[in-house]
């Protein structure tokens, strides 16, 4: 693989990463409209699950031509050594480092929260099934995971400007 | 001046046993705290009788997490305090075993969700939602605190075969 490759690969590993957090961001939507479905009437439920099966399947569009593209290079340089350290994977790890804190954090929230529901009178929403708290765990897992990935990558490509600026 | 040089390494060692040590402790620690949830968890789905021992093992767990960080802990805090201002690294060895599981138990974490979501999707088993809450707090935290204490272990290892590979030079 020669160096003009290389960096070609590079930058698809980055762009792959980054298409990623965009697919979670939308998955997080999707769930968003599922979340909607225990508040709305009746009649509005079903286009809310329409909505989040489109989304889904949205996410599996912008997800999917990454992958096979990355599966493309593998297959195509196999054997060589594609490179998966970068200042992107470092953001990912960042991300995911800090949304598995602050989802830890949120779920102690949730547990001490659901001590309200004892009480009828206290209770914010006493009749919501397991589904509805889960669905609100993995929404607030994925938004902080992509919305920090996408912090600390715009502050890597503010750097990178002032850099110039600079040079 | 290889006095001072023999000195400056001798506490640079101390600091980075002391600072392995607190990596290992928390761990077990945060380990404990999982049993910990896990009984809290356990207190739904068994009889009242046993629930008030589950609830007692909880505290004692809990008092044994902080009892187990604890001795590390204040030895790292008063090392630092002693070492204000000048430049400390071995904490980056922490940190850096911190992010490595942390980013494992992200992945775990989510993974167990979606599983989690698909068993309780008709709520057939007829539990509450805080005893799920419970289960994936556990879960998840035994998972980090496993993949911490045995992070930490491999580095530890490693350091020994350097060592081991020295000694025969």
């Amino acid at each position: 693989m020669n160096f003009k490759d290389q960096a070609l690969v590079a930058e698809k590993v980055d762009k792959f990463q980054k298409t990623v957090a965009l697919g979670l961001l939308v998955l997080v939507a999707a769930y968003g409209f599922e979340i909607a479905q225990f508040w709305v009437q009746p009649g509005t439920e079903e286009i809310l699950e329409d909505i989040s099966f489109w989304l889904s399947i949205l996410v599996i569009l912008i997800i999917l031509p990454s992958v096979l593209g990355i599966g493309y290079l593998k297959y195509k340089y196999k054997g060589a050594c594609i490179e998966q350290e970068g200042f992107v994977l470092e953001a990912v790890k960042k991300a995911s480092m800090m949304s598995f804190s602050m989802t830890f954090a949120f779920m102690v929230f949730i547990d001490g929260f659901l001590v309200f529901n004892d009480d009828a009178e206290l209770a914010f929403f006493p009749d919501m099934p397991v589904k509805f708290y889960l669905k609100s765990i993995m929404a607030f897992t994925l938004i902080v995971q992509s919305l920090f990935f996408f912090w600390y990558t715009r502050d890597l490509s503010e750097d990178d400007v002032s850099e110039e600026d600079k040079s | 001046m290889n006095k001072g040089n023999r000195m400056s390494k001798k506490e640079h060692k101390s600091r980075a046993q002391i600072s392995d040590k607190l990596t290992q402790m928390t761990g077990l620690a945060v380990f404990c705290i999982s049993l910990a949830i896990a009984a809290s968890a356990a207190t739904f789905v068994v009889s009242e009788e046993i629930a008030g021992y589950l609830n007692i093992l909880k505290i004692g767990l809990s008092i044994l997490g902080i009892l187990v960080v604890l001795p590390a802990l204040v030895q790292f805090i008063k090392l630092t305090i002693q070492n204000r201002g000048k430049f400390y690294e071995p904490e980056g060895y922490v940190k850096y075993v911190y992010e490595r599981a942390a980013v494992k138990s992200f992945s775990f974490t989510l993974i167990f969700l979606v599983v989690m979501a698909f068993v309780t999707r008709r709520n057939f088993i007829g539990l509450p939602t805080e005893f799920f809450i419970l289960v994936i707090l556990s879960v998840s935290l035994a998972f980090f605190s496993l993949t911490f204490f045995f992070l930490s272990q491999t580095g530890k290892s490693d350091e020994g075969e350097d060592n081991f590979e020295g000694d025969q030079a």
